[in-house]
């Protein structure tokens, strides 16, 4: 176990399903290299078929007993999709604008298709997906080589490049496929969870720039923080798959909202929901039925009374407070570590267990306003 | 060979003396490599620096130096307008970070930030894309065939503008037969103004693109004098009741969709009427899966249930709206002061056409209603003797000593209303009655109700009926101000950027109506023939005929063109005016992408002798131009914009430091300065100087001339008359954000560096509210000033507008409120509707050829059937299918869709067309018509210009599709 | 299947097991070794030995789609011959393959055909070799590969990151676009030769400082391959001056997703410089002591098959090491040590965490200690038996 253990929490209530996370790790990671086909952070519509293509039924993760199971790498053409490309520079010629590989398969390829019969029981809801830096990780145990590792000081699940030969295990091994071969420098890469963001106090891309604001971030050890009430104290936010056995450390908040269904004639039948309980049951486990309860509950009271920490907490009025990066320890492991850790980019989201200090905003108007604190 | 990769590599050895002589004797300058031995990865595993330091290293260089960061925006009318942190590295732009800077309004209301979206955040990807236009360039080819040949800035300039002062100077053309337009790819306040400014000191004609894009809220016009209200999107958190009514906010609002989710968990029930199953509908508590266009006939069906079940407020419908106004039953016009008093006085009777009555129940007598457009009491305060009378007929006697039946407003509408029982209206709007009733009530009865109507609405032939009634929906509720009301889209007001598109009245633009000009350049007339048959034309237009219904029309446009009676009327404007010019200059606008129909191009290219383009990017209107111009891209400019209203901010764009240039790409303000200098040097050449005092009407151009002599001068302010007046220098895009800021009222104070201090944006003050305060800690909804301080609308009737006595309204059957059915063929070979809604992939054609968003799409455009239907058709997923009727045919890819109507097709819109296969955009089976109710003018409020021109439709099209043998 | 079962019942019931491969004879030329490849003419008139390779076996990878490919493997046959002179010594090997794959750069499951020359750091005691997966603790093995892959990039060790941004991410279009892609190429590798350093599989370790030397080359043709590899007698690693060095040879199919340890594998074979009485050519290659048909009924009685897969008939088990090749790539002697001293190697390449209830070791006092009971209170004919049973267990050839 590392000493401490970064994680996300995902509100899937408030994902809109906009990709802007999908894209802004694309721009901070994936745009070169190889690694343009990967998607360190997508966003697949559920329930569907996924990126990649039907990646719960591929393998991996461990079985009751704790072993590792076997899985499938996926096929770039047939699963991920290739990242086709365009005759740009023919354009100015006149020339259609062409892919260059007809497209089969892509990581939104179901974008908002979903599944029912319109406009009874259709529904649909967005599933956003990064690797989970789990506490057990398949990719980890699936390496024969052990080089890959968790990160002593946060828990980040990172591939040792120097060591990694490139034998794909990692892949099969992870039940999420969030682990990915780069046939470029024939070697695995995934989602490193912006720790050289976190290091310098911006939160990783996906959860800093979702604009749905749906991510919080911070360390689940941290009281204060919210990542630890709504995994811990609510229990409002649960691991995906936890039934793969490798200890996820993303929790969603489970989707409760949906509009009701209709009858056959059109009318609304009171009281139902379109999401059916069986497919939350499949992503999230028996304690989802908790989850939601906590949530309807909440929610009741919010309407009722205006007060609720937990709503408080999942509307998240300051942006800014969403994430605790706690640079005070991410100095104190850098020095003691004897690395250079260069003085944080952003003072807004360095708060946290040994980061006392609020983040001090220099606002607006002129003087400096305490941000926070509203709760 | 075992290459020596990398020699800063970690040593795992510590060597020793004697290792080191032995690796010295062998002629090896490096030390031994030892066996890493790793016991478990999940615990202090001992090499990790290495690949930390990799990732470290690629952070740090797309982050660059943060001193060396720009801030920008993307202008190109999503109108959302957030502010973003654009990173460098030496020069190059590598990525963007949302600045998530904005200050908390409200500690107890969610912030802005992080203020951006899927688009915004690839525009780093696309502004290298290898579509860039890089130099400039002359078409040497047919026009769309793709040669070119690269030139100077001065050569293209030379072309150009020779072509402007050939235009201008021929005694059979002039200004009117020019265009220079500014399409929606550049929305700024900063360097849009270079292309208005240069189109207004020609003379030049210019289109309202909200019109031509059908985005003009003409339905809100009507009601409220002012089509842009509603709130900043802060207060869909404050809500009991939100209604996206043909809206889809996490899909085209990106930015703000926040608000309404968070406003869910605050209590605020979500309410989402759209015809198909969409990312907002899916969290909603109601979804109302309408069919298609009909929306406007549920809204009556609302209003009818809340005028049965008394949901409405009459005290406020007596106050604020024109529903006690006395309407003759027989003649349906309503009571003027001309009809009960006589004047000679002409201005006078002028001013009494403008003023009405109620019935006031405390004497039974007319009442004379204060703050309508002709009354000099500028107040709705009422005395307290008077009691407006909402219900009941009388017989009056008019100043002819003719006895008159009148009833109220109110019981026209009440009559009106009759007609759209929930049971009456199931059928044609698909909605169960029971539904209705619950709509109405979660509309009528909570404390603050606000409703957002889509920009799809719009998009419809009866769209401007859905926003009227939705409008009304509110007004008999009693929504405004901080009870809610309509949401179309609140704009703040900013005044003074006329002193950098304007000339202080000197010139004033040519404006035409927007989607009647684009009928006309586009054969418009044509495509309706060939299209819509006589029952269409009935069913959509009172039981018009199609022969009638033509002729009516062509008498209206034929009153409209080139300027037509607005240049002789006294009253203001009567008709949509239109020109047709046969030399353009067009910055940033697809045209034959948006376009209906599949005459469009052929008939703008036909009528344009030539056709300059300036835009970053190739669309598809730079492929068929005769001169193309690099224009830069959001990041390399200075810029400022302020949304219209989705919240108080406006943001800086600033370059990065040290910025390479793309090409020779240049900014509109340096390029049309370069133009106005070029077209100066040409006007004053010896043959040409005698010709270059351009004449004109002098409400275009007051001294009666445009003088083309000193044109450079007069662009830039530095004639003697405007240096005289100390009017600011402009000439480039910097110069004009430093104008802009200096003259703007709601910009002060702030400057450029502290906008660049704060994270590149500033707040509007105060004085940018229109309707309501902008309080400093609480979000913005219009009308409160009506409301609390009985201030008039700008309506005819200074109230809420339920009447429309215009004679065309008559004829139409809509005086007030009414539901009818669309234009669109209901014949069963083309059985299903062909919805574009706005894209979530781009901002109409706006980043569609983004590389990063194609592949998170399906790489080529892809239509969401039915999976049902679709499957019936023996269409699998993928497939590729031919979509037609009988204007034509596109094809597309199958996306087999629960989330489809059965009687629809879904696909978002923006595509060029020369993303489809054969080059044929969706748009060749999409028909283009005009509403008369939109074409009537010269009505009270309803006077063609910004708030009242018209919509150009996009959802009218009956299609039916089959898998393509392509 | 039927065939197959019966073949190995066969073979399991033979009572000696078969003869090993023979050692291979080292010829010393005159010529320069730092450039050869299959053409080279230090090759003509070459000598070749034949070395079988059996499919590695000893632990199930997580891969279900290579696991299947390679269910069945049967073992290679391969032609040796090795030449060398003052300072070098140069292999040859021929290997079938009906297939020639190059692990392509936009593939995410394409894998390389490949091959591996393995050298032992000490092997003055050929009793204690290292263990044949790239050695062992204190037992230090030194590997060369050669692996065809198209071309590829070492990830930015040196903070270079400007030429691996993407082509269309840079302000650059036409010939100067054109320039940067064509520097950048001039970056990747096209020939992906690495050398190794292992005490334990997990334990390998790149040389990327250049302290070890090496060249070789791989050459397709009528359904074989042909690598050569050409190295120092002696380097940091190791010093072959000798009368005989131990060598083992893998090679990768990657038709059937071979990497890592999904390859086919020699035993430590013995390359002679100097013809004589060998000790560690007859540990190599001597005549197997004991009773194969008696050490079954022994592995059987006392338990073996509780923990190990023995046969291919056995169940499969998580806990040791399968031992359904391990006559083919073990030697006596590593077989015999397993036995009476478990701990002395502790078979590496297994991680701990894809089993956590199967644990084949301990960690006590910072060493590894194998679950494995000791067995060196057994008879030392038993144990013969037994390790000659064990050296019967491997597939039969192609």
């Amino acid at each position: 176990m590392s000493k401490r253990q970064l994680a996300m929490v995902m509100d899937l209530n408030k994902c809109i399903g906009c990709q802007t996370c999908t894209v802004a790790c694309k721009t901070q990671w994936t745009n070169r290299n190889g690694r343009e086909y990967m998607y360190w952070n997508n966003v697949e519509t559920y329930p569907g078929t996924g990126y990649p293509k039907n990646w719960m039924e591929l393998g991996g993760g461990f079985d009751a007993a704790g072993d590792l199971q076997p899985g499938v790498i996926p096929n770039l053409e047939a699963d991920y999709g290739v990242p086709w490309d365009y005759n740009y520079d023919a354009l100015q010629g006149g020339a259609s604008f062409e892919p260059n590989v007809e497209p089969t398969w892509g990581p939104n390829w179901d974008e908002d298709e979903g599944a029912g019969v319109f406009p009874q029981d259709n529904y649909f809801f967005y599933l956003p997906r990064i690797c989970n830096h789990c506490t057990n990780p398949g990719c980890l145990s699936a390496c024969p080589r052990d080089a890959i590792f968790k990160r002593e000081q946060d828990g980040v699940v990172l591939v040792d490049l120097d060591r990694c030969q490139g034998y794909r295990y990692c892949i099969a091994g992870c039940p999420y496929k969030k682990i990915y071969f780069n046939p470029k420098i024939s070697k695995s890469e995934k989602c490193i969870l912006c720790f050289p963001r976190i290091e310098q106090g911006l939160p990783p891309a996906c959860a800093q720039q979702c604009v749905g604001r749906i991510r919080f971030v911070g360390f689940l050890d941290d009281e204060e923080g919210q990542v630890h009430k709504l995994v811990n104290k609510y229990k409002v936010a649960i691991g995906l798959r936890t039934d793969y056995g490798t200890q996820p450390n993303v929790y969603y908040v489970p989707p409760t909202e949906s509009p009701a269904k209709f009858d056959a004639n059109g009318k609304i039948i009171e009281g139902s929901t379109r999401l059916p309980i069986e497919e939350l049951e499949k992503l999230f486990g028996p304690e989802v039925h908790g989850a939601i309860a906590t949530l309807k509950a909440e929610m009741k009271k919010r309407k009722e009374t205006g007060e609720s920490e937990l709503m408080d907490i999942l509307i998240a009025y300051q942006h800014s407070d969403m994430f605790r990066l706690d640079n005070n320890y991410y100095q104190q492991v850098a020095k003691e570590s004897g690395q250079h850790l260069l003085a944080p980019v952003d003072n807004r989201y360095v708060a946290g267990k040994h980061t006392k200090a609020g983040h001090a905003m220099k606002f607006f108007h002129g003087g400096d306003v305490k941000a926070g604190g509203h709760h | 060979m075992t290459k020596v990769m990398n020699n800063k590599r970690r040593n795992f050895l510590k060597v020793s003396g004697m290792t080191a002589a032995l690796v010295a004797s062998q002629g090896s300058l490096f030390a031994k490599t030892t066996a890493l031995s790793v016991e478990n990865g999940k615990n202090d595993y001992p090499n990790t620096n290495y690949t930390e330091n990799m990732y470290r290293n690629e952070f740090s260089f797309t982050y660059g130096k943060k001193e060396e960061h720009g801030f920008a925006y993307h202008c190109v009318n999503c109108q959302g307008n957030c502010a973003w942190e654009v990173w460098s590295h030496n020069g190059v732009i590598t990525r963007e970070n949302q600045s998530a800077r904005y200050p908390v309004i409200n500690a107890k209301i969610p912030d802005f930030n992080p203020r951006g979206c899927n688009k915004g955040v690839q525009h780093s990807q696309v502004m290298y894309q290898k579509d860039r236009i890089l130099y400039p360039m002359i078409r040497t080819g047919e026009r769309g065939e793709g040669k070119w040949k690269r030139a100077s800035w001065d050569e293209a300039a030379e072309k150009i503008c020779q072509n402007i002062f050939d235009t201008l100077t021929d005694p059979k053309r002039g200004p009117d037969k020019l265009m220079v337009h500014a399409g929606t790819g550049l929305l700024t306040e900063g360097r849009r103004g270079s292309v208005l400014r240069f189109s207004t000191q020609l003379g030049a004609n210019r289109i309202y693109p909200s019109s031509y894009l059908g985005d003009m809220f003409s339905g809100a016009a009507i009601a409220y004098g002012e089509g842009n209200l509603g709130c900043t999107w802060d207060f869909m958190y404050t809500v009991d009741t939100a209604v996206m009514w043909g809206g889809n906010p996490s899909v085209s609002r990106i930015p703000d969709a926040h608000f309404v989710w968070e406003g869910k968990y605050n209590g605020a029930k979500i309410i989402v009427i759209t015809p198909e199953f969409n990312a907002t509908a899916k969290s909603a508590d109601l979804w109302i899966p309408i069919k298609a266009g009909s929306d406007n006939i549920l809204a009556m069906s609302v209003i009818n249930v809340i005028l049965n079940e008394k949901m409405y407020k009459p005290e406020f419908a007596k106050l604020y709206t024109d529903l006690p106004f006395l309407v003759d039953v027989k003649t349906q016009k309503m009571i003027r002061r001309n009809d009960l008093e006589h004047t000679e006085d002409k201005e006078l009777h002028h001013k009494w056409d403008e003023q009405f009555y109620c019935m006031n129940e405390s004497d039974g007598k007319p009442y004379l209603m204060p703050g309508t457009e002709g009354h000099d009491e500028r107040t709705l305060r009422l005395p307290k003797e008077v009691k407006p009378t909402l219900e009941g007929s009388w017989t009056i006697t008019d100043i002819h000593g003719h006895k008159r039946e009148v009833t109220t407003v109110f019981e026209m509408l009440k009559k009106s209303a009759a007609k759209f029982a929930p049971e009456a209206t199931k059928d044609i709007t698909g909605v169960h009655p029971d539904t209705v009733k619950q709509l109405a009530k979660d509309i009528a009865l909570p404390k603050v109700v606000e409703i957002t109507t889509g920009f799809s609405l719009n998009k419809y032939f009866n769209g401007m009926m859905t926003i009227w009634n939705v409008a009304s929906i509110c007004g008999l509720t009693g929504r405004m101000g901080p009870y809610g009301g309509l949401n179309t889209e609140n704009e703040f007001q900013l005044s003074g950027l006329g002193a950098l598109s304007g000339f202080s009245g000197k010139y004033a633009p040519r404006f035409g109506s927007g989607f009647v000009g684009e009928f006309m350049n586009g054969n418009g007339m044509k495509t309706f023939n060939e299209y819509f048959n006589d029952e269409d034309v009935k069913r959509a237009q009172n039981g018009m005929s199609k022969k009638e219904y033509m002729a009516v029309l062509k008498e209206m446009l034929d009153a409209g063109k080139n300027g037509g009676d607005n240049l002789t009327s006294k009253t203001g404007n009567v008709v949509k005016p239109w020109w047709l010019p046969t030399t353009a200059l067009i910055v940033a606008d697809s045209t034959f992408r948006r376009n209906k129909g599949n005459e469009y191009r052929k008939a703008f290219l036909g009528r344009m002798d030539f056709f300059a383009y300036v835009d970053y990017r190739m669309s598809e209107a730079a492929q068929y131009a005769d001169v193309l111009l690099p224009a830069k891209s959001h990041y390399e400019v200075y810029d400022l914009r302020t949304s219209p209203g989705y919240h108080r901010f406006t943001n800086l764009a600033q370059p990065v430091a040290n910025i390479k240039n793309v090409g020779e790409a240049m900014d509109e303000w340096s390029m049309f300065t370069l133009l106005a200098k070029k077209l100066e040097e040409i006007a004053n050449r010896p043959k040409n100087v005698a010709k270059a005092k351009v004449k004109d009407d002098v409400r275009y151009a007051r001294p009666g001339f445009h003088d083309l002599t000193i044109f450079h001068k007069e662009f830039t302010n530095t004639d003697e008359e405007s240096e005289g007046e100390g009017e600011v220098y402009l000439g480039t895009d910097k110069m004009a954000v430093q104008a802009a800021l200096e003259k703007c009222d709601q910009y002060q104070p702030w400057t450029m560096e502290k906008m660049y201090k704060v994270g590149g944006f500033l707040m509007i003050n105060e004085k940018a509210a229109q309707t309501s305060p902008l309080y400093s800690d609480k979000p913005y909804n219009s009308n409160e000033d009506h409301l609390y301080k009985f201030k008039p609308l700008h309506t005819m009737s200074g109230r809420q507008t339920f009447y429309v006595d215009h004679e065309m309204y008559i004829r139409m059957g809509a005086a007030t409120n009414t539901g009818m059915e669309g234009i669109r063929p209901q014949r069963k070979e083309y059985p299903y509707v062909l919805m574009t809604p706005h894209a979530r992939w781009s901002i109409h054609s706006n980043y569609k050829t983004s590389r990063t968003l194609l592949r998170l799409q399906r790489g080529v455009p892809a239509m969401q059937l039915n999976r049902v239907v679709a499957a019936a058709k023996g269409i699998k997923d993928g497939d590729t299918i031919r979509i037609f009727n009988n204007l034509g045919e596109f094809f597309a890819m199958a996306k087999l869709s629960s989330s489809a109507p059965a009687d629809g097709l879904v696909m978002e819109h923006g595509w060029e067309p020369y993303m489809y296969k054969f080059n044929k955009g969706h748009n060749e089976v999409v028909p283009t018509s005009l509403n008369l109710l939109e074409m009537a003018d010269g009505w009270g409020h309803l006077k063609f210009g910004g708030l009242w021109d018209g919509n150009q439709y996009a959802y009218d099209g009956a299609v039916n599709y089959e898998k393509a043998k392509v | 299947m039927k065939k197959l079962t019966s073949t190995l019942v066969a073979l399991a019931t033979l009572a000696t097991a078969v003869a090993a491969d023979s050692a291979i004879d080292a010829r010393k030329v005159t010529a320069s070794l730092d450039k050869v490849s299959n053409t080279s003419s230090v090759w003509n008139g070459a000598k070749f030995s034949t070395v079988t390779l059996y499919p590695q076996t000893t632990i199930e990878f997580n891969d279900k789609k290579a696991n299947a490919l390679n269910a069945e493997n049967k073992a290679v046959k391969a032609q040796v011959t090795a030449v060398y002179n003052g300072s070098k010594i140069a292999f040859l090997i021929k290997w079938p393959d009906g297939t020639k794959n190059v692990q392509q750069g936009n593939k995410t499951d394409s894998y390389a055909d490949g091959f591996a020359v393995q050298f032992a750091s000490n092997y003055a005691n050929p009793a204690e070799l290292p263990y044949i997966g790239m050695g062992s603790e204190g037992r230090q093995a030194l590997i060369h590969l050669q692996k065809q892959v198209v071309k590829f990039y070492e990830p930015n060790g040196n903070g270079d990151v400007a030429t691996q941004v993407n082509p269309n991410q840079t302000e650059l279009f036409g010939k100067d676009l054109k320039a940067f892609n064509a520097k950048v190429d001039t970056l990747a590798s096209l020939d992906y030769e690495k050398s190794y350093v292992g005490e334990g599989f997990r334990s390998m370790t790149e040389i990327k400082d250049g302290s070890s030397n090496s060249q070789s080359t791989m050459t397709y043709g009528k359904n074989a391959w042909a690598g050569t590899l050409s190295r120092s007698l002696k380097d940091t690693y190791v010093d072959l001056n000798a009368a005989a060095i131990p060598v083992a040879f893998a090679v990768w199919d990657g038709e059937k997703m071979g990497r890592n340890g999904l390859k086919y594998l020699t035993a430590w074979t013995a390359v002679v410089f100097q013809k004589g009485d060998n000790a560690l050519v007859s540990a190599l290659h001597g005549k197997i002591e004991g009773d194969a048909t008696k050490g079954k009924e022994s592995a059987i009685a006392n338990g073996c098959t509780g923990c190990h897969q023995m046969e291919k008939t056995d169940a499969a088990s998580l806990m040791g090491p399968s031992l359904t090749n391990i006559g083919g790539y073990a030697t006596v002697d590593y077989l015999r040590e397993s036995l009476v001293k478990p701990s002395a190697v502790v078979v590496p390449g297994y991680n701990r965490n894809a089993h956590s209830n199967y644990a084949w070791y301990n960690i006590e006092n910072g060493k590894r200690v194998s679950t494995m009971p000791d067995h060196s209170w057994m008879e030392k004919a038993d144990i013969d038996n037994i390790v000659a049973y064990l050296k019967t267990l491997k597939a039969e050839v192609k």
